[in-house]
């Protein structure tokens, strides 16, 4: 379907073009050498709106580095647009600080800055993104720090939250629906330094995709349900630090994406996780249930082989097809499935023609085919209901966003379906 | 079928329209009309702009289709497209005209109409029908092939005009990563005449969008194949309906690929 003088594109600072960075940091009583905040603000010290500013944007303009802004409840017709370093900008309530883009607005929130924090709140109905976080917006420079928590992001025309050339990120309780593309995405960064936890997405065409997405990232204890398709992680020359490696997919729980009543965005569908030319993610301990098309896949993308996947001890089943690997050639290339709880393969017998040791036969599969189901309007799909609160909203001080969640993986359990 | 694409490679339609070498894909070939360029320089696209080019070919699936004429230069030859697209449905039907400029042959044209989907070209055969008949096959006017972008600048073109529009917004964060440049404003002649736009350069291929209404006026782009640029311009766009041949009308090319060749004098 794409145009053939595409067919072996890249660009010329593509490929593994090293990431530039902000540069080191200087900490400091209050702020660092670069203008960064360290310093924890008290709820006390907040920028209120609308009590001190009356729009999220002026008091924003007005805040200085590490400033807290405190959002009372309402709805908030703006674009908003962080450039201040370590700012928080927070939700009273998160169910009732909506910030609406009328299907007019490009993003909600848009941070180019350092260390942003989006927490406690809901954005809906915009044209592009709910939440985004940028370093490379013109220039090929690397956000350093940010985090999404406790945000509902719904019937945005791309992503919900949208992690681009941004490292050292956490993204935690995000409810996402009604996406044309991800609830969440996180593209071009290596090392991502970045976790995604305990999340829901569905309804949308994808809940997590990575592309060009590793070193640190790591999805795990969320749910991602109802979507087209629900993790998905992809090699691309469309964008840049190609190819995708390096990335812990853990003890998620992906159940029954198969698009029905879910907007499209391409013809995938009816599949629970894709790595598509990605080398060296595990994928590990997550329940896959309920796929028309296949439960776990790794795949090619483009001209990218998958290598070094490990798809250990996942508990699948009610899938067309529990485990796939499917290349052109079936080239094992230390992909390896292993200790999975399957009930069908392809190849049949996956594990003993993919076993995590160098006697890997290799061989490759065949997918089901399967009509898609029709498109969804996005803006047509129905808001969610209300989601948890932030703990202590109106009186915990602001966090510095400079790390993702320390996690210990061989703890973390997958949730139980709602 | 299940098809296992990127989100995110949908998300960047336009990007997928060429290679994007860091080469410069400017008017110098523009044939087929001239162009009033009111500013030449080539600066990176705003984040506004980046809006306004993502919401283009969405807007064409939106609008539904258009008329189109496309250029291709192709060494001795220039070939012509006339027609109409429907871009909500896939489908699109023209007329393409061969004119070959030798200096033994002042100016010879052929023609033949085509009508295409997304992946597949029925081809209208002058004496197709009365050749099978003669060997007392089925008649048919029309050869049906898989639409093949490798195989043939014509392709290409139609391939273009496929990946003209999208049921997505493309991503403005890309467009701008991926290197992306504002042209200047252009006011338009020939097919569109006086239509105000503004040009981008997205790679190997440029863009002339409505600076009033955000439409796709003209579209360029480079082709390897040709060593040449394809134009194509965009009119009265709107709802179209297409009919494609009947399949009683057909035969698949494999079928008939003697006659075929012989009757295209290829």
């Amino acid at each position: 379907m794409a145009v053939v003088t595409t067919a072996a594109c890249g660009t010329d600072d593509g490929g593994d073009a090293p990431a530039t960075t902000t540069g080191d940091i200087t900490t400091g009583d209050t702020t660092t050498g670069d203008g960064r905040s360290d310093t924890p603000t008290e709820v006390a010290d907040a920028l209120r709106v609308p009590g001190d500013f009356a729009t999220i944007q002026e008091a924003v303009d007005s805040a200085d580095p590490g400033s807290l802004i405190l959002i009372a409840p309402g709805t908030y017709n703006e674009s908003v647009s962080v450039e201040t370093p370590d700012l928080t900008i927070r939700g009273e309530d998160r169910n009732t600080v909506i910030l609406d883009g009328g299907d007019e607005l490009e993003n909600g929130i848009q941070a180019f800055s350092n260390g942003t924090t989006v927490e406690n709140l809901t954005v809906h109905n915009y044209r592009g993104n709910g939440v985004l976080f940028s370093g490379s917006y013109g220039d090929d420079r690397v956000l350093d720090g940010f985090r999404a928590s406790y945000v509902t992001v719904y019937n945005n025309g791309l992503y919900g939250v949208y992690a681009f050339a941004a490292t050292n990120g956490q993204i935690d309780h995000i409810y996402g629906s009604g996406h044309p593309d991800a609830a969440v995405y996180v593209g071009q960064c290596q090392p991502c330094n970045t976790t995604v936890t305990d999340s829901v997405g569905e309804l949308n065409a994808v809940g997590f995709q990575g592309t060009n997405a590793g070193g640190g990232l790591i999805v795990a204890t969320s749910q991602w349900s109802r979507n087209r398709v629900g993790v998905q992680s992809i090699s691309s020359t469309k964008e840049k630090i190609y190819p995708q490696r390096d990335a812990d997919f853990v003890a998620n729980l992906v159940d029954a994406n198969n698009g029905d009543g879910a907007p499209q965005a391409t013809e995938g569908f009816g599949a629970g996780i894709t790595v598509s030319g990605g080398q060296a993610n595990r994928i590990e301990r997550n329940v896959v249930t309920g796929h028309v098309g296949v439960g776990i896949i790794v795949t090619s993308a483009d001209e990218f082989q998958p290598s070094d996947n490990e798809v250990r001890t996942n508990t699948l089943g009610t899938n067309g097809l529990d485990l796939v690997f499917a290349t052109a050639d079936g080239q094992p290339l230390g992909n390896c499935f292993v200790g999975n709880t399957f009930a069908s393969s392809s190849p049949v017998d996956i594990e003993a023609v993919f076993p995590c040791d160098p006697s890997a036969s290799g061989g490759t599969g065949t997918l089901p085919r399967t009509a898609p189901p029709p498109n969804v309007d996005y803006r047509t799909i129905a808001a969610p209901p209300p989601q948890d609160q932030m703990p202590a909203a109106d009186r915990a001080p602001t966090t510095p966003a400079r790390s993702p969640l320390s996690l210990d993986l061989a703890t973390l359990v997958a949730p139980v379906p709602t | 079928m299940i098809r296992y694409r990127s989100a995110a490679v949908a998300a960047c339609v336009l990007l997928l329209c060429s290679c994007s070498d860091g080469g410069s894909a400017n008017s110098d070939t523009d044939t087929t009309t001239t162009t009033a360029e009111t500013e030449a320089t080539k600066t990176a696209i705003t984040r506004e702009q980046a809006s306004v080019l993502a919401d283009v070919l969405v807007k064409n699936n939106d609008l539904g289709g258009a008329d189109v004429t496309a250029t291709v230069p192709y060494g001795v030859a220039t070939f012509t497209m006339t027609g109409t697209i429907d871009w909500a449905n896939h489908l699109g039907r023209v007329t393409v005209s061969t004119e070959v400029s030798t200096e033994v042959n002042a100016k010879a044209t052929t023609s033949f109409d085509i009508a295409f989907t997304g992946d597949t070209v029925y081809e209208q055969v002058d004496g197709l029908a009365d050749a099978l008949a003669a060997t007392d096959r089925t008649p048919a006017g029309w050869v049906v092939r898989s639409l093949d972008p490798s195989t043939s600048p014509l392709d290409v073109v139609l391939s273009l005009l496929n990946t003209s529009t999208s049921i997505q917004r493309d991503n403005p964060v890309l467009l701008i990563s991926n290197g992306t440049t504002y042209l200047g404003s252009a006011t338009l002649d020939g097919v569109n005449d006086g239509v105000e736009t503004d040009r981008f350069e997205s790679g190997r291929t440029n863009f002339w969008v409505g600076h009033d209404d955000g439409r796709l006026y003209r579209e360029s782009a480079d082709l390897d194949a040709t060593d040449s640029t394809a134009v194509i311009d965009f009119s009265n766009h709107g709802p179209r309906t297409i009919e494609l041949p009947a399949a009683t009308d057909t035969v698949a090319i494999d079928e008939v690929a003697d006659l075929y060749r012989r009757l295209r004098g290829a």
